[in-house]
């Protein structure tokens, strides 16, 4: 494809060589007892890692508009991870303040023995 | 090969030129490889849900896993994917044979890996720790059933990736060698090289997820 942009070399070596450095720094640092950090830590070192992989083994820094794809799905997990998470942190907590939800006069006419008048 | 007895590719109508559909294969790859986060997202939120009920029996099992073989296979993955590139630029210059190479090494780092993964998986269900009617895994836990089921459904998930890739990598290796794709038209080099770069990029995030933590 004649005036296609080629990504020098020199790019993916070093994004080669830093996510090997990074690899190894994955294995230490989770040796180390950080408490509570060492969920976050690792995340952090892996995003770190996949934004070379994607910046520069995927091009995306000579193609922005394909970024829209990479937010797009980064807002979805993030929504998906927030949701799911509001959900289990306060389980239980809100239901218990009302009672009983359900004990209302119901403005609607529940008709008695559906099924046995032939529907 | 003689290369005046390969027919010349034809652009297919519906394109304006070469450049246009080069792109239009991207935005359409692009959009794929987002349905492919979306998809291991469900896998990594159920994993989330699992360790926030069960932090000290995940703790236990990943313990049970050996992280060196993960630490060599994120290795084997790392490597491939720069192989991979490596493939794309040669091919980028023409380079056929230099392409070629490339294309057999990532194929090449891709067996090792699941080869290493089945090492693995054979080392788990001669432990028992297979999730299911013969799940015998014993330990300070009860639940330790739902860390392996999650490990083996996102591993396996993530292996049967891999298997495809390689397939691709396959069909890749025959079409540089046949010379259907060429400096001229080395859009499947790209495309496939953009997939493997997303599993690899799935296997960066579990092999911390699964191992180390």
């Amino acid at each position: 494809m004649a005036g296609h942009f080629i990504i020098p070399k020199k790019y993916y070596q070093m994004t080669f060589i830093v996510l090997l450095i990074l690899t190894v720094f994955t294995v230490i640092i989770s040796r180390v007892d950080l408490g509570l950090l060492n969920t976050p830590v690792a995340i952090l070192v892996a995003s770190i890692k996949a934004g070379f992989v994607g910046t520069y083994f995927m091009g995306l820094k000579w193609e922005r508009s394909n970024l829209i794809f990479v937010f797009g799905g980064i807002a979805a997990i993030i929504l998906f991870f927030l949701f799911t998470f509001i959900d289990l942190a306060y389980r239980g907590e809100i239901s218990t303040q009302v009672i009983r939800p359900y004990d209302y006069k119901s403005p609607v006419k529940i008709i008695e023995n559906y099924k046995s008048k032939g529907h | 090969m003689d290369s005046s007895t390969i027919k010349k590719r034809e652009l297919p109508h519906y394109f304006k030129d070469e450049h246009q559909e080069f792109e239009a294969c991207k935005v359409g790859m692009w959009a794929f490889l987002a349905q492919e986060i979306l998809f291991f997202s469900g896998l990594f939120v159920a994993y989330g849900v699992y360790k926030f009920f069960n932090p000290e029996m995940f703790l236990y099992a990943s313990s049970l896993l050996d992280w060196k073989l993960g630490f060599i296979n994120t290795i084997f993955l790392i490597i491939s994917s720069f192989t991979m590139v490596m493939a794309v630029f040669h091919i980028q210059h023409g380079e056929r044979k230099k392409t070629l190479i490339n294309l057999s090494i990532t194929f090449l780092l891709a067996t090792l890996f699941l080869v290493i993964k089945a090492f693995e998986y054979k080392s788990k269900f001669d432990h028992g720790y297979f999730p299911g009617m013969h799940f015998s895994g014993e330990g300070p836990f009860d639940s330790l059933h739902i860390f392996f089921g999650l490990y083996f459904t996102i591993t396996g998930l993530h292996a049967l990736h891999v298997l495809i890739g390689m397939g691709l990598i396959l069909w890749l290796i025959y079409r540089v060698y046949r010379g259907n794709v060429t400096k001229e038209y080395f859009t499947p080099v790209e495309m496939v090289g953009l997939y493997w770069h997303l599993v690899d990029v799935v296997w960066i995030f579990l092999f911390p997820l699964l191992y180390l933590l």
